[in-house]
């Protein structure tokens, strides 16, 4: 998805003077070296030095949904693959972008974070690795869905796990259980041949 | 990378350990914080660790396990752990998932962690004056 600079400069003109707006989307540019997911996060962090942490919010879904009206489509799916340890750090950072990209308060950013490096943890350190998929709730809820697939062993206990009865040395249970207690939905399907979890975070 | 660049620093204060985690940790940096800080309480007799995450943008299940594994071995040790510096948005998270921190004391801010570890603060207003004789006259005359 490109963003030009006219759009962009209008809506952020909405929320600051003319100048600092240039002078904003100019640092982002620099700074996000063509990544449309960085550039929106750069340009949330030259706003919250003018307008404060909510008003940047604010600013933030305005200037997405002017993106999105002028390239015709919605933020589309963020997809990844997920094979070592790394990628989980990844997986999170990538998360935390996408909500600031959709102007989602700080405790969205920490929910849909901890889901994901959650999710994908599991899935690196249990099933050989696996995708994740976050896209938006389809309607016009406000709220995210993310999928997590993998085609590990399957989780034997997960009942034990979802009744709190069981609480592993290296920290499993809690994922599992942490991620359930943080979604506003939460489904699991797990078999010897894979496991498939869906959930749904509002914002 | 390197693993050394992103070696947490370890600093020693008053005989307390202070160790100020800052931005996203890899398992790997973890391990090596760990093994570190251990050695540190070993080789100094440290009376107390306090745990700053301040600078932390998120924390899973993962990290809070490494940290109460951490609390838990220095206090075998005989060293007591506070964690200090928790922001609203992570506590929350925390707090919703379940996570539990019965082997450490947590406190606010960096201040109240080394207090609660017998550590107590004398301030003395410093004349700016003396400050600036002090420092500048050798670089400007």
């Amino acid at each position: 998805m490109e963003l030009d600079d006219r759009t962009l400069l209008a809506a952020l003109g909405r929320h600051v003077s003319p100048v600092r707006a240039q002078s904003v989307l100019a640092r982002a540019r620099r700074e996000s070296a063509g990544q449309t997911r960085v550039l929106m996060s750069r340009i949330a962090d030259g706003l919250r030095t003018y307008i404060g942490e909510a008003a940047t919010r604010t600013a933030i879904a305005d200037l997405t949904k002017a993106v999105n009206t002028s390239t015709g489509k919605p933020a589309g799916p963020l997809e990844l693959e997920l094979r070592g340890e790394p990628d989980i750090a990844r997986a999170r950072l990538a998360a935390r972008d996408l909500c600031q990209s959709l102007g989602t308060s700080a405790l969205v950013v920490q929910k849909l974070a901890t889901i994901v490096s959650e999710l994908a943890r599991n899935m690196v350190s249990y099933a050989h690795g696996g995708t994740l998929v976050i896209r938006p709730c389809p309607g016009d809820r406000r709220c995210l869905h993310i999928t997590a697939d993998d085609q590990g062993p399957g989780i034997s206990n997960i009942d034990e796990i979802l009744a709190g009865r069981y609480r592993s040395r290296s920290g499993l249970g809690l994922g599992i259980l942490g991620t359930k207690r943080l979604a506003d939905r939460f489904a699991i399907d797990t078999k010897p041949t894979g496991t498939h979890v869906e959930v749904e975070v509002s914002y | 990378m390197n693993s050394h660049e992103h070696r947490i620093p370890v600093i020693q204060l008053w005989q307390r350990i202070v160790v100020p985690l800052q931005g996203d940790i890899t398992d790997e940096t973890a391990a090596v914080l760990v093994d570190d800080v251990l050695r540190t309480i070993r080789d100094t007799s440290a009376a107390g660790l306090v745990i700053d995450v301040t600078g932390m943008w998120t924390m899973d299940s993962h990290l809070c396990h490494v940290i109460a594994n951490l609390a838990a071995a220095a206090k075998l040790m005989g060293t007591p752990t506070v964690i200090c510096g928790m922001s609203a948005p992570i506590a929350m998270t925390l707090q919703t998932m379940g996570a539990d921190f019965r082997l450490a004391q947590t406190a606010l801010t960096l201040e109240d962690a080394l207090e609660r570890l017998g550590v107590t603060a004398s301030v003395v207003e410093i004349d700016p004056e003396d400050l600036t004789s002090t420092n500048t006259t050798a670089d400007f005359s």
